[in-house]
């Protein structure tokens, strides 16, 4: 028979876990001291997790750490943050992929099982493209005239690069 | 203002004979305007420029029919979604601006606002995903001239959830299986397909129940494949499933060939004589007759009649053709009243 942690009297018949950020206690205790221990009541099946979550908050311990920690990252256009997509799994904004985007990378290879757009692009970015290559072209006349042909092979084989993806 | 129960729907009427297996198929791409936040963290204003921004576009425009939500009663909402011409997401009221643009045919819709500010969708009868493609991407490319679309070189078109990312595309395929449900093959051929990046879930009832033996096919990854890409995986595989399931057909017509006519045979004599009937049972029913049509056994009724007799009998087109509120039992005597008329005269 497992004792209770507290009075050592009873049969333990009830598993705490309580988690403090990065600290993480588990306590066995009989059903006295498991009702006099915290802020959540018991009923026939058990814990709500709510009435755990609401007994975690009025912890003091709890309240220092989280002042003390650095303020959570926000996307500086629609106030997104990280706490908020979890709850919500939607993002705010476009600008949210970029503030998140170390964050999201490994979800979003979870889910699609890849990492680069492959499919249509918007017409835009074959203007640039085709802006980027004419750019090129006019350092590769220079490269030339002025005889820094290692340069030269550097600039001819980026502008092969780039045709061919257009 | 046009009223959206005349609206044509392009899927369930337009249907010919060569659309008993494959019913549908559905082309749908999300997208947003870049300076604008998400439709999640938008607030009312925000959504009625874009709302504006996408009407106006389309003022001009002869064959698209623009709606208002707002002023849609609940049940033509819910009648619109029984149709597939918006989702279940639009009609949960959260206080945004909506737009709902739809073209004369019914085989195209827009939908302003649901989870991100643009979600244009072709469905179209039978196998015929890219034609739905072709329909989706022309006013796609219009639209791009006009505005900014969020979009990230690494992510491509970018959404409000990171499931639709890339491309955005969500390609879909409706179909009816009784032959592998009945050979007890369906979970194999569904779970096959899974591992093929797909998935499939029942149509017409809660969850993956699958009423009526109608299956809905679409593709699940979005992100680093071309459009082009996907749609073929899909249209390959919903081929192969065709034939599994036209063998399906013809191993359980050869070996139970009386008791296939009979199941068929007694499904027709229900529809047109019950005074009563529930959706489960309707559904169930009409599968059968739907089976004999596609092979010539005992019924021959055509496939847009049965699109739309199923369309009929679903609850928010049986409330707006009594024009009333009805009770689950009002309901199933409706039912039975609109089969035994459809199917008046049939042999």
């Amino acid at each position: 028979m497992l004792k209770c942690d507290k009075c050592n009297q009873n049969e333990a018949s009830v598993k705490i876990i309580k988690v403090n950020n990065n600290q993480r206690q588990e306590m066995y205790l009989c059903r006295e001291c498991a009702a006099k221990e915290g802020s959540f009541t018991l009923t026939n099946t058990g814990f709500s997790v709510s009435d755990f979550l609401s007994s975690f908050m009025n912890y003091p311990a709890q309240q220092q750490v989280v002042d003390a920690e650095r303020p959570e990252l926000t996307c500086d256009k629609c106030s997104m943050t990280w706490e908020g997509f979890k709850k919500g799994s939607r993002l705010g904004c476009a600008q949210c992929y970029e503030t998140f985007r170390e964050k999201l990378t490994p979800i979003i290879r979870q889910v699609h099982g890849q990492l680069e757009h492959q499919g249509h692009v918007p017409p835009l970015e074959g203007i640039q493209r085709m802006q980027r290559i004419k750019k090129l072209r006019e350092s590769l006349q220079a490269a030339i005239i002025d005889e820094r042909y290692e340069e030269a092979a550097k600039l001819r084989d980026e502008i092969k690069l780039l045709e061919k993806e257009s | 203002m046009e009223e959206s129960k005349n609206q044509h729907i392009a899927w369930i009427e337009d249907a010919t004979n060569e659309d008993y297996i494959v019913v549908s198929s559905r082309v749908r791409i999300a997208r947003n305007i870049a300076e604008h936040p998400f439709p999640s963290k938008m607030n009312v204003d925000e959504g009625k420029e874009i709302r504006d921004l996408v009407n106006n576009e389309f003022k001009n425009d002869k064959k698209m029919r623009i709606y208002y939500p707002e002023s849609i009663s609940a049940v033509e909402q819910e009648n619109l979604v029984e149709k597939h011409m918006i989702s279940p997401q639009f009609i949960n009221d959260n206080n945004l601006v909506k737009g709902l643009l739809i073209n004369e045919k019914g085989s195209l819709s827009i939908m302003v606002n649901e989870e991100d500010h643009l979600r244009i969708q072709s469905i179209l009868p039978g196998l015929n995903l890219l034609k739905c493609y072709d329909e989706v991407s022309a006013v796609d490319s219009y639209l791009e001239k006009k505005f900014n679309y969020a979009y990230d070189t690494q992510f491509g078109y970018l959404t409000s959830c990171p499931t639709n990312i890339g491309t955005g595309i969500r390609a879909s395929v409706m179909l009816h299986l009784p032959g592998l449900v009945k050979t007890r093959n369906i979970s194999k051929s569904l779970n096959a397909i899974a591992k093929l990046g797909l998935v499939a879930r029942g149509i017409y009832g809660e969850g993956s129940e699958a009423m009526g033996n109608m299956f809905q096919i679409s593709n699940q990854i979005t992100l680093g494949r071309s459009e082009e890409e996907i749609i073929q995986n899909l249209n390959n595989i919903v081929n192969r499933l065709v034939d599994q399931e036209r063998n399906a057909r013809e191993y359980l017509y050869k070996e139970f060939m009386v008791n296939f006519e009979d199941n068929v045979g007694r499904a027709l004599g229900v529809l047109k004589n019950c005074r009563k009937i529930d959706s489960n049972e309707a559904m169930q029913l009409l599968s059968e007759v739907r089976v004999g049509s596609e092979m010539n056994v005992v019924v021959n009724l055509d496939a847009a009649m049965l699109n739309k007799l199923i369309h009929d009998i679903q609850p928010a087109a049986l409330q707006i053709e009594m024009d009333s509120d009805l009770s689950s039992s009002e309901r199933d005597i409706a039912r039975a009243n609109i089969l035994r008329k459809r199917l008046k005269g049939v042999e």
